[in-house]
């Protein structure tokens, strides 16, 4: 499997199953790395329950049985995470449940067409949001609240830009990041125009 | 087709394992989901009791709980008892005049009636409130001591009378008892009524200043219009309020007047005034701006507690006139200077500090176009203490300057009414 060639798919698959998730989970680090642990976890049991079930169920079905496990996984792990992680899963919100849908459509090509195996394919998504997620919450957190990890930056304040930390803020940082991400997994020859 | 029912079956299996492992989870953390949810609503109210060890609601003004409780303020939103029996603690939101957003707070009273922690969960405005909730930590139901926050009048206010509606709560509803006032502090509430030059909207306008021998307390008007002080008379203590204008009266705890038996104490509180001849000579000099001619200027002495700040009397073409000077609370401080006939009609009358701007008189300009500030205040001319209808002159979009127009217009009629010897 052509590594850039995979992670340039993966803005893409943000966009295209809704990133709201990802800007509300980016307001801060705490809340991107609750998330990203939350999408890892999800994703790799997905992956491993739908190889079993592939012996089961049809290609056209498949899509069904992989929200029904997908969905099913994150429910379990945000249950969990409300017992035993309340801060995060307070941060998160709603939308930690919302992972189970972006299970049922993580990647099995890349973008030439290649197949992938899908337990690869599950813990490298998740690893690829993590990243897009961190390095957006980092720049959130530190230019628009003055703070990371929650712990305030007070020679910073009076340099903060609140509007980073709002909803537009947050469209706009993970935007530019998604479009880095596009930019460095580019194939070579598509950076030199030809 | 064997291949779809296969699908199928296994689809429907999923399901049916899923959901009886979400089932299972779900019971099992049900309860320690239960007990961080409520941690995290009781979180403030530990900031406010840190000593305790667990809260129970027992009243939510959204009607979510039965409750015994009844006449709460609006500004109460929830009650908690505190499980061993260490006080309350409370939820409160409450805005003010001019206010962007609520403000809320949290706030814990101990069994013994007292204070015992602040937190003010959400505050909008640009003015800081600063360290003020803190000045109510260790205060009783009588918030003795407790005063506004300068500069942030307003949301000061608010935030107080949430405080008092809390432990009016507790006391209507038989939960505490209310703290006793002391005389002194029962005197000190008593001079926004009896000397009214001394307060804005029932709030005391005057600055606390040295007192010394029988005098336990005293203040002087921010306005200069007078001073006030808790005088010890024997074994009880009295009020003496005083104007510019050689005025005085006593008044005991209950509000009697006792000005007829406190001349000892009136004598001492005398020495507490502060000079008023810059009152005198603004005002001279206004009476002798209006009138070339006038003569025979001298003080006259009125007993009239208000925001009159000085009063004399003058002879301007054989009639006898009488200048007054009010500093009344508006927008900003009021200078209005008047001058009545002998008959106690306006004959003149201005505003140093009345500003006719667009922005607040545009309604008022737009019903009676081409009016300028000088057109507005004559309509005040030849208006006496019984034809004057406060009412009919305020304009809506500039209450606060209007009001301060009445209350000046107001007290000029009763300082008229009150001249020692009558008016002649």
């Amino acid at each position: 499997m052509k590594l850039k060639s995979f992670l340039g798919s993966m803005p893409v698959f943000l966009l295209s199953v809704g990133v709201g998730f990802v800007l509300l989970s980016t307001a801060t680090v705490w809340a991107a790395l609750g998330m990203s642990a939350s999408v890892i976890v999800v994703f790799v049991l997905t992956a491993l329950c739908m190889k079993l079930v592939d012996k089961f169920v049809s290609a056209e079905y498949r899509l069904f049985a992989a929200m029904i496990v997908g969905v099913g996984f994150s429910v379990l792990v945000n249950l969990l995470m409300q017992a035993f992680l309340p801060a995060v899963a307070s941060e998160l919100g709603v939308f930690a449940a919302v992972v189970g849908i972006e299970a049922a459509n993580i990647p099995c090509e890349d973008k030439d067409g290649v197949k992938l195996n899908t337990v690869v394919s599950a813990l490298l998504s998740g690893v690829a949001f993590t990243v897009i997620a961190v390095i957006s919450a980092v720049i959130r957190e530190i230019l628009g609240s003055a703070s990371v990890f929650g712990v305030k930056l007070g020679f910073l304040d009076s340099f903060r830009l609140k509007t980073l930390a709002g909803a537009f803020g947050a469209y706009v940082v993970v935007a530019a990041v998604l479009a880095c991400f596009c930019k460095l997994s580019a194939p070579k020859a598509e950076k030199e125009g030809k | 087709m064997k291949k779809s029912i296969s699908s199928i079956i296994a689809i429907v299996c999923l399901a049916a394992v899923f959901g009886a492992a979400v089932f299972g989870v779900g019971k099992l953390t049900a309860p320690i989901i239960e007990k961080n949810n409520s941690g995290a609503e009781l979180a403030p109210l530990k900031e406010v009791m840190p000593d305790a060890e667990g809260f129970e609601l027992i009243y939510d003004a959204s009607g979510s709980v039965n409750t015994a409780l009844s006449g709460v303020s609006a500004e109460v939103s929830k009650i908690y008892r505190e499980t061993s029996g260490k006080g309350f603690a409370f939820k409160c939101s409450t805005t003010s005049q001019y206010s962007k957003s609520p403000l809320e707070f949290t706030l814990g009273i101990s069994m013994e009636g007292k204070i015992v922690g602040v937190k003010i969960d959400s505050y909008d405005e640009t003015l800081d409130f600063e360290d003020y909730p803190q000045t109510f930590i260790g205060t009783d139901s009588t918030l003795a001591g407790v005063t506004l926050h300068a500069g942030v009048t307003f949301s000061s206010t608010a935030f107080k009378n949430a405080v008092i509606s809390s432990f009016n709560a507790l006391i209507d509803n038989e939960l505490m008892k209310a703290a006793e006032k002391g005389p002194e502090q029962l005197l000190a509430e008593l001079i926004p009524t009896v000397h009214t030059g001394m307060q804005n909207g029932g709030n005391l306008k005057a600055s606390e200043i040295d007192a010394s021998g029988n005098v336990v307390k005293a203040y002087t008007a921010d306005n200069g219009s007078g001073v006030a002080a808790v005088v010890k008379k024997g074994e009880n203590f009295v009020l003496v309020v005083l104007n510019n204008m050689g005025g005085a009266a006593a008044f005991d705890v209950e509000g009697n007047d006792v000005t007829a038996d406190c001349g000892a104490e009136i004598d001492e509180a005398k020495k507490l005034l502060a000079d008023n001849s810059a009152s005198e000579t603004l005002l001279e000099k206004r009476i002798t701006a209006w009138f070339a001619d006038a003569s025979a200027i001298e003080n006259v002495t009125t007993s009239a507690m208000n925001t009159v700040v000085s009063a004399k009397k003058f002879v301007s073409e054989g009639k006898t006139y009488y200048g007054f000077y009010s500093k009344s609370f508006g927008f900003k401080d009021m200078d209005i200077y008047y001058v009545l006939d002998e008959n106690g009609a306006i004959s003149k009358m201005t505003a140093q500090t009345f500003i006719f701007e667009e922005e607040y008189f545009g309604a008022f300009k737009t019903a009676n176009p081409g009016w300028t500030a000088a057109d507005y205040v004559k309509n005040y001319y030849g208006l006496n203490g019984e034809t004057y209808n406060g009412d009919s002159l305020m304009i809506a979009a500039a209450t606060m300057s209007s009001n301060a127009f009445k209350t000046s217009t107001s007290d000029v009629f009763a300082a008229f009414s009150a001249i020692e010897g009558g008016a002649n």
